[in-house]
């Protein structure tokens, strides 16, 4: 089954522990300025947002580099970026409209999520399930659920 | 008999009731149980006021009509 | 491993910024954080310098764990000699700053001597400078926050900054950091001004590594799962789910401790943060984490817009931090207030401006004794009505005091100074200068000894007798208990994890984590030990300073005056019982100086 990362901000506690594991799992040290994910706090903690990229079917990225050096993994759906062929050129982090990949200056690299090969290190991490693995075509079925719900109990009166 | 209960802290979660029917000749010790509290969460159970240490909640014996408060254990901050 | 081996040193006379490398015989005796930094405070001042003078040296220190993914790494503690007590100050926080420091690159900052001129420091990453703050003097913790990240186009820095209350002098300044969480007590804040350092700006892009990668994620992931089974309520209603349980007690400081319960409890409890009123308003929004941290006790909540407090101030109608039990304490039955939003907004003016809440409301609770005796009258405060339960006055005077303004610069000494200054000396609640918390040492026997003993002055967080003290009610068998929670809370505050996680996770706990973590073996044993070394080194500090037994003693009211209801109806505390025995204990002499066999003992002398 094709997976997806699903996000519910009302359950994140911007506690990081996404950030520490995937800088671990990439960079095997615990560095929040080299996670592929990244939480954002508004208005004084009351939202908290993990973010990271979408991994988009037409990747932007994909298409602005020039040597080919990002490309598709079939079965997760990841894009991933090859070190050996990425030049450093930054041609994709400009392309990209979400912000989700970005250069890694001790690297000369990019770096991007890569769902972990299929095993996302965020997920585990998660205390609070904010992070999850589901499945690619029904990631908004909680929400759909939810305004189901809602709709039943507005009508029953 | 019937004993009336407030508890404290998060013990509301895990037991919502404000009166406890107890057998008589029930200890202290009997009526946390009956109320499914762990006795490990229990900081002090008190009787009308009055403290039951530990130690004595098994021979602590409870009338029709006591005010029973359990209180959770604190934990500083 | 773990650490980064460098320190920071800031000479602010000077202007110069120094790298040094981080003394690890130093880390490896005082595990790091609060035992590492009052080590490195011993070694670089005099402990008779004048807390508000130049020679008075500022420490930010992280430890070992801190910005690992160990549960709760986000711990940092701020040290120095305080001014509102004149004896050794340490001051713990959570929030993003400490891990951001080590990621950085340095275990420690040391800020010593006073720039001529407000400046920030800013490190970003290898980059690290002493800046003008004349832009940002006079401004708040949060305008200042916002200032920095737009002035350095940084959004990522992490700031530790004080506010007004700081730069003028309130006695009992904090250091604010990320918004809403603060080193609060024993003015280290009052330093940082008295320093013209308004704020400390980070940004770190470089990693933490650990001995033993594999078997530090194994044992934190145990310990984890551990933690997520024992928080109690700590998630779902934070630390303010102690109150009715206070109250139930009779434990719950009531009007500057005359009472201990207070009918209002009910309103401004845990329970009220989550009730929804009849215009749909809930005063708490969410839960949160500091960094790293699994359990999220942190509080966000926001005010009714029509409030008296916020009504036409729109700039208040954000959210923000919420009550903790401390701030509920210090905003509600101390002054006996009952108005949640009033008690909010309160906590809000203390983060907005630096200021520690239980000083504050302890201090603001003697004044209204004070008025209420017709001590001090309107003509004193403002116009203000102090007495006990006027939401209105609580606010007032809370940011009065935050600015500095009329009455609030009484406010801002102090209850001690305040309550001398007014002829009444008795109703200062204080221990060495410092305001108790919210437990009543009638009613908490060990709680007592341990608020007579801290090194810090009335200190809740530096021991925990709590579960003896609610089981009994007396002076009995309370010395052993507090001294091995004093020795046990002092590695904890060492090792860059939050002391929320002591209920779930035993010295065994501890090691298992530091030992796959950092250099060196690190068992139980050898945590307990450091714990007591720490312990006994703050108090060198504390007897160097030139404080004695005798400020090793609560106030009257809490040895004379019984308390007149709850559990503990009728005590008084039993502290001229508790304190030879804990003396004795402690391996210190009668006038309560550690002997030379202790020193030995300890590697101290």
């Amino acid at each position: 089954m094709h997976r997806m990362l699903h996000m519910e901000p009302s359950l994140c506690t911007g506690c990081l522990q996404c950030e520490m594991a995937c800088s671990y799992e990439h960079e095997g040290e615990f560095n929040p300025a080299r996670s592929r994910i990244r939480v954002f706090e508004f208005e004084h903690g009351r939202t908290s947002v993990p973010y990271t990229c979408t991994q988009c079917v037409e990747a932007w990225c994909m298409k602005a580099c020039p040597t080919a050096a990002i490309s598709v993994n079939t079965e997760l759906g990841a894009k991933l970026v090859s070190p050996e062929a990425c030049v450093g050129c930054k041609a994709c982090v400009s392309a990209c409209p979400f912000g989700t990949i970005e250069f890694n200056p001790v690297s000369g690299k990019v770096d991007k999520c890569d769902l972990c090969g299929g095993d996302p290190k965020c997920v585990s991490a998660c205390p609070t399930d904010a992070i999850t693995y589901v499945d690619a075509g029904a990631s908004g079925v909680g929400r759909m659920q939810a305004s189901a719900q809602q709709a039943a109990q507005g009508g029953a009166s | 008999m019937q004993v009336k209960v407030r508890v404290t802290g998060h013990l509301i979660d895990l037991c919502p009731v404000d009166e406890v029917e107890l057998p008589e000749g029930a200890s202290v010790a009997d009526a946390v149980a009956a109320l499914g509290i762990p006795p490990e969460q229990v900081g002090l159970v008190s009787v009308d006021g009055q403290a039951v240490s530990k130690a004595r909640r098994d021979s602590t014996l409870l009338a029709d009509g006591n005010e029973m408060v359990v209180m959770a254990p604190l934990t500083g901050g | 491993m773990s650490w980064q081996g460098k320190i920071l040193r800031v000479n602010l006379t000077s202007g110069e910024v120094t790298p040094e490398p981080l003394n690890m015989e130093w880390a490896n005796d005082y595990i790091g954080e609060r035992g590492l930094g009052t080590k490195y405070l011993w070694e670089n001042m005099d402990p008779k310098a004048d807390p508000m003078g130049p020679d008075n040296v500022l420490i930010f220190a992280t430890g070992p764990l801190t910005g690992t993914s160990a549960s709760t790494s986000g711990r940092y503690a701020v040290i120095t000699k305080g001014p509102l007590t004149g004896a050794i100050a340490c001051s713990n926080s959570g929030g993003k700053f400490g891990a951001e420091l080590k990621y950085a690159g340095f275990d420690l900052l040391l800020v010593e001597g006073r720039s001529e001129k407000p400046v920030y420091l800013l490190i970003e990453g290898d980059e690290i400078s002493l800046a003008s703050a004349d832009k940002i003097w006079g401004k708040t913790v949060w305008e200042t926050d916002e200032w920095i990240k737009k002035q350095h186009h940084n959004p990522m820095l992490k700031i530790a900054t004080i506010g007004i209350a700081g730069e003028r002098g309130v006695r009992y300044a904090a250091v604010v950091n990320d918004l809403h969480r603060a080193a609060g007590r024993s003015g280290v804040g009052t330093v940082m001004g008295a320093k013209n350092l308004k704020a400390i700006a980070v940004r770190g892009t470089g990693g933490v590594r650990v001995k033993d990668p594999q078997r530090f994620m194994q044992v934190t992931d145990e310990m984890k799962n551990l933690l997520a089974k024992e928080t109690g309520g700590l998630t779902k209603y934070g630390t303010n789910a102690m109150m009715d349980t206070m109250q139930e007690f009779g434990g719950l400081p009531t009007n500057n401790f005359q009472e201990v319960q207070f009918d209002g409890y009910d309103k401004i409890d845990a329970k009220a943060m989550l009730k929804t009123d009849d215009t749909g308003h809930t005063n708490l929004l969410t839960n949160k984490a500091c960094f790293g941290c699994t359990i999220a006790c942190g509080r966000i909540a926001h005010i009714r817009k029509d409030h008296f407090t916020i009504q036409n101030r729109k700039e208040y109608w954000h959210a923000s931090g919420g009550l903790e039990y401390e701030t509920a304490f210090a905003f509600g039955p101390v002054v006996g207030v009952d108005d949640i939003d009033a008690c909010t907004f309160a906590g809000y003016l203390m983060n907005e401006h630096g200021m520690d809440p239980i000083s504050f409301g302890v201090t603001l609770a003697a004044a209204m004794e004070l008025y209420e005796m017709g001590v001090i009258t309107t003509d004193d405060t403002d116009g203000v009505e102090l007495n006990f339960g006027n939401a209105e006055a609580l606010t007032v005077m809370a940011e009065k005091t935050g600015k500095q303004e009329g009455f609030g610069e009484i406010l801002g000494m102090g209850s001690k100074l305040m309550c001398e200054k007014y002829g009444h000396p008795e109703l200062s609640m204080t221990v060495k200068g410092q305001e108790f918390a919210g437990y009543d040492s009638r009613a908490l026997q060990g709680m007592g000894l341990g608020y007579a003993t801290g090194n810090r002055g009335a200190c809740h967080l530096k021991h925990d007798t709590f579960e003896v003290d609610m089981d009994d009610q007396t002076g009995e068998g309370k010395a052993e208990p507090c001294k091995t929670s004093q020795d046990w809370t002092a590695a904890v505050d060492s090792s860059g994890l939050c002391m929320f996680t002591m209920g779930a996770w035993g010295a065994p706990e501890f090691a298992a984590q530091l030992d796959a973590d950092s250099e060196g073996d690190w068992t139980a044993e050898r945590l307990m030990e450091s714990g007591e070394r720490i312990w006994n080194l703050e108090r060198m500090f504390n007897l160097a300073a030139g404080l004695t037994r005798a400020d090793d003693t609560l106030p009257e009211r809490l040895l004379k005056d019984p308390a007149p209801s709850g559990t503990a109806k009728g005590r008084v505390n039993e502290l001229d019982r508790m304190l030879p025995e804990y003396y004795d204990l402690r391996g210190w002499n009668e006038a309560g100086e550690p002997t030379e066999d202790t020193l030995g003992r300890l590697g101290l002398s």
